[in-house]
């Protein structure tokens, strides 16, 4: 092989300078041979320097990756890895002494604790010739080893590390199904299930199919979760946004979905989908079962699929309010395959087990054909599989202990701790913001989020418009440097334009909270004062 | 009734495109054979555990402590200490989202290994951890590719990967082609060729995709070999795509595995400084094998730190790779070292499978060259055999008959008559009237002989099904 290539190498610069010269269509065949001699054995001959830009500069980009945005970890959160960095290299550099993240859901990064029954199932897969060890008969619970081996059985060999079947390992689907079932009592299909590497990659394939061109158009929440503004722009889409209405706890009307459906259309935009957040990220309203049943009419009679963000479907935090999936309000309503089709994300990020890290997730996909969900298979194939140790945990959450297991009563304190400390938090953090002049914020009932609204006095925007910034983004990077705290703007997710928001999570432990909110406090009043009006 | 969103007339035409044939008809057939309860010799993917490879002992304990660190009692030292060390590297455990282009220090690691490697140093801020290589190649196709008039060179055969992705995106895809008679080689003016072709039709070439050691052909280039492309890629302005996941499964010593990275930095100014490459690596391979966690990393070489954040900030928006699989790879960059407690098992471990991998790439280029019409290049490198089946033009009408590619017809009845899954050559691209199919090398050594000897008779009886001499001899 070596002689060969070397050989014809030779004959190379000649050609390609003869083709270079002849060649008149291509703008990157500026001749680089400045010379006319051809060499190939001397490198810093400057007959070969290149007169054309290389191949990958920022202008030559796929213009749809430059076009995207995603806030959660934007701009603002550079900055506050500065100055991480700073206060590690140089102590007492800020007024504060530690960076508080509360712009991402990543709880487990601020000290929320892994459900302990998930990760002794996970380390027994993970390492199965420990489970002959009489050691461990110790160490685990009894149900916990029980389940590992029953996952064991439904791998292929037992063998964690091979690659599954494209939409996971089809004994875990099969618990999944079960699971669905059980919370909805309507039945689930394993078929229907696609396991993948957090629901984000899901999301991520449900865009790749649904849109052809720009003038496919998927309508989304304002405020909605950039992944999927992201998402759309990436694959070439366009986004056709409904608003949510924060005077009545940003409730979702279908009388605005379809005033902008139908303005969409007016403009040749073909509606192919309506994404809905539930609980809702940013703004953590959890819908009510008729607002439900409206939608699911509205997507029925306008032909579009139903895209249900889910993920956030064990954090309800008040008791007015619970969780119904849209397939169990689909199917309670008399819709089946044939009338209704729905996309449903679920996800172990959030909930009360939080395992951000570990990339867990799933769709359940129905009311679509077979050569469709044929091509829905092959899309995944090309990934291969996503990562066991996701798929373990996507199965686990959707079957945790039951009354009677050995681990039932730990398992459940964990989780109502969790989730109790949540709901405490939530309302905590919204009396606090409410409290501040100038802001009002909604209840979280769900999710992991306040959305609070600032009203910027004129001189603040004024300020933020010299700095060249938005004035939402102004204030909190403002923020981010008296106090150290991370939010998010809101502009980063959308909002009624002239109107500003933040997002803040929930997750900082609860003795961190006071000091947020002291510090927040002090932060807003000197602020307030610089620039009231 | 209005036509329905996702109907499949309305969908997406890039999707409809898409061909990945590792998983499509073969498997599926065989999928289903299985279920009837035949028995079936999965060879059609590189997935080493399926097949019966053991993890090694190591790394399987280190993150399993990440898990539960209470179990001390039955690990050696090293394990723990390294279980700390990475626990330690994480913001939150293995349950926290990380940063999104990987853990710093694993990264670091990483950066590491590849200076040990190559013999110049490496920047953690240009490697980033992916969920598997694979996607680090989406990734990096999606920046390149702009709408059909953007080509990119891959050869043929290739890793459908490459063609699958290409077709998503809506780009274009420039063959160019291996020479099999030269070992699979790389002819330079072929390349041109392809490339002016591509030009001639407003197709702007903007990326050359090697993989190397290859799959499905296993060979390995040779540092003269790389030259010469990087090279043309300079010359060409293109960015380089290296895909680099076999470069620990070597089966020969005249070309042991040198990186694209240390090649351009060998060549010095211009080159070094001015050709853009991609390098990509991954954890599914090796010795290792784990294709189940998902870990991989890919190193970007001379592009503006502006493009990079944009990378970047694609990256962020799938949050972050995840955390098990990045130790993975920082402990397969990180091995073992002389003195630890482990380093002896773990040599037996990884030696042991590689040795055997060199001894059953030999086997079954061997066994398949002992058939009637088969030829077979030997196994250099990677996973796999991709032998030439030269089917009669009677076994060709045949498959035309059953409406199948002839290659497809030919690995379908082998599956049946055998249960040896395998996936047609025309998965891989080869070029027109000359079939083949890939078979990988994974298989347990035990089994090996049998499987061959299942093959022969099954072809051997195949041939002279459609070869009829005997028609011939009666004129």
């Amino acid at each position: 092989m070596r002689r060969f290539v070397i050989g014809r190498g030779r004959n190379f610069l000649n050609r390609s300078h003869q083709q270079n010269l002849l060649s008149s269509s291509s703008s990157h065949c500026q001749s680089r041979f400045l010379s006319s001699t051809s060499v190939i054995d001397s490198p810093s001959s400057s007959s070969m320097a290149p007169t054309s830009s290389p191949a990958i500069t920022v202008d030559s980009l796929n213009p749809k990756v430059l076009k995207c945005e995603y806030a959660v970890r934007g701009e603002i959160v550079s900055i506050a890895q500065r100055l991480q960095q700073e206060l590690q290299t140089n102590p007492g550099s800020h007024s504060f002494d530690e960076i508080l993240y509360c712009n991402i859901g990543n709880p487990q990064s601020l000290g929320q604790q892994p459900i302990t029954f998930f990760r002794e199932v996970l380390a027994l897969c993970d390492h199965p010739s420990i489970l002959d060890r009489s050691e461990t008969q110790g160490l685990f619970s009894a149900d916990s080893i029980e389940r590992a081996w029953q996952i064991l059985d439904q791998i292929p060999g037992r063998a964690t590390g091979a690659y599954s079947h494209s939409q996971g390992i089809k004994g875990l689907r099969d618990t999944i199904a079960a699971g669905i079932e059980a919370r909805d009592g309507f039945p689930a299909d394993p078929n229907d299930i696609f396991l993948t590497d957090g629901a984000s990659p899901a999301v991520h394939m449900m865009m790749q199919l649904l849109i052809r061109s720009e003038n496919d158009g998927i309508l989304c929440p304002i405020p909605q979760y950039p992944l999927y503004s992201a998402s759309i722009a990436l694959h070439g889409g366009t986004l056709v946004p409904y608003y949510l209405d924060e005077a009545t706890g940003w409730g979702l009307e279908t009388s605005e979905v379809k005033k902008q459906l139908e303005a969409a259309k007016a403009k040749g935009i073909t509606v192919r989908a309506l994404v809905v957040i539930n609980p809702g990220n940013p703004t953590g309203q959890v819908l009510a079962e008729e607002n439900q049943r409206a939608i699911v009419e509205f997507c029925k009679k306008e032909g579009l699929v139903l895209l249900a963000d889910e993920v956030y479907q064990e954090n309800v935090y008040v008791p007015e309010k619970k969780f119904h999936s849209f397939k169990k309000v689909s199917r309670s309503m008399g819709y089946g395959e044939k009338d209704i089709s729905l996309v449903s994300f679920q996800s172990v990020s959030k909930g009360y087990y939080g395992e951000c890290g570990k990339r867990g997730g799933y769709m359940e996909v129905t009311g679509f054909s077979a050569e469709v969900r044929e091509q829905i298979y092959k899309v995944a194939s090309v990934n291969l599989c996503s990562n066991i140790s996701g798929q373990i945990l996507a199965s686990l959450v959707m079957s945790p202990p039951k009354v009677g297991d050995e681990s039932y009563e730990s398992y459940c304190a964990e989780r109502d701790g969790i989730l109790s400390s949540l709901a405490r938090r939530a309302k905590t953090l919204e009396d606090a913001f409410n409290s501040l002049e100038g802001i009002t914020c909604n209840k979280a009932e769900g999710a992991m989020y306040l959305f609070p609204r600032i009203q910027l006095p004129e001189k603040a925007i004024k300020a933020a418009e010299a700095e060249k910034t938005v004035p939402d983004a102004f204030y909190c990077r403002r923020l981010l440097n008296a106090t150290g705290i991370v939010l998010v703007p809101g502009s980063g997710f959308g909002q009624v334009p002239g109107t500003w928001h933040f997002r803040c999570t929930i997750l900082p432990q609860e003795d961190k909270i006071p000091a947020i909110v002291t510090r927040l406090t002090d932060f807003h009043k000197n602020f307030m004062d610089k620039f009231r009006n | 009734m209005a036509p329905k969103a996702l109907d499949y007339e309305s969908m997406n035409e890039n999707v409809k495109k898409v061909q990945y044939a590792v998983r499509g008809e073969l498997y599926l057939r065989a999928s289903e054979l299985q279920k009837e309860g035949k028995k079936i010799i999965f060879t059609n993917v590189g997935n080493p555990h399926a097949l019966g490879q053991r993890p090694l002992t190591f790394p399987r304990q280190a993150p399993f402590l990440l898990d539960d660190p209470n179990v001390g009692i039955v690990f050696p030292a090293d394990a723990i200490a390294r279980a700390k060390h990475y626990l330690s590297l994480t913001s939150g455990g293995l349950g926290a989202y990380s940063d999104s282009r990987g853990i710093p220090g694993v990264r670091k690691e990483v950066a590491e290994f590849i200076e040990r490697r190559d013999g110049y140093p490496s920047d953690p801020e240009l490697i980033f951890l992916t969920d598997g290589a694979s996607k680090g190649v989406m990734q990096t196709l999606n920046c390149v590719i702009r709408g059909e008039g953007d080509g990119v060179l891959v050869p043929v055969p290739q890793y459908p990967l490459y063609s699958a992705t290409i077709s998503l995106l809506g780009g274009s895809l420039v063959p160019y082609y291996l020479e099999e008679t030269a070992n699979w080689g790389l002819d330079i003016n072929d390349l041109q060729q392809s490339v002016a072709q591509a030009r001639s039709k407003g197709i702007t070439v903007r990326a050359m995709v090697i993989i190397n050691p290859g799959n499905p052909t296993g060979q390995c280039l040779s540092e003269a070999n790389l030259r010469e492309i990087l090279r043309f890629c300079y010359q060409e302005n293109l960015v380089l795509l290296g895909d680099e996941v076999y470069q620990q499964n070597i089966y020969q010593d005249e070309r042991p595995f040198v990186s694209s990275k240390k090649v351009l930095m060998d060549m010095g100014l211009p080159f070094s400084k001015e050709v853009q490459l991609v390098s990509f690596h991954t954890v599914s391979k090796g010795y290792w094998g784990e294709c189940g966690q998902r870990g991989g990393y890919f190193e970007m070489t001379n592009i503006p730190p502006k493009t990079v954040d944009e990378i970047y900030k694609i990256a962020s928006i799938a949050l972050s790779p995840n955390v098990p699989a990045q130790i993975f790879m920082g402990l397969m960059v990180n091995p073992l070292k002389p003195g630890d407690i482990s380093y002896e098992q773990f040599v037996r471990e990884s030696k042991g499978i590689l040795e055997s991998l060199r001894r059953r790439a030999r086997m079954m280029t061997d066994g398949f060259n002992s058939c009637r019409n088969v030829v077979c290049n030997f196994t250099e490198g990677a996973m796999y055999s991709f032998p030439q089946i030269r089917l009669p033009p009677k076994a060709i009408e045949a498959a035309k008959r059953a409406g199948k590619v002839p290659d497809v017809f030919y690995c379908l009845r082998l599956l049946e008559a055998t249960g040896i899954s395998t996936v047609p050559g025309s998965g891989f691209g080869q070029k027109e009237g000359i079939f083949h199919l890939r078979t990988t090398i994974l298989p347990a050594e035990e089994d090996m002989p049998a499987i061959m000897e299942s093959f022969k008779k099954f072809n051997d009886e195949f041939m002279e099904q459609y070869e009829d001499y005997r028609g011939y001899s009666r004129m």
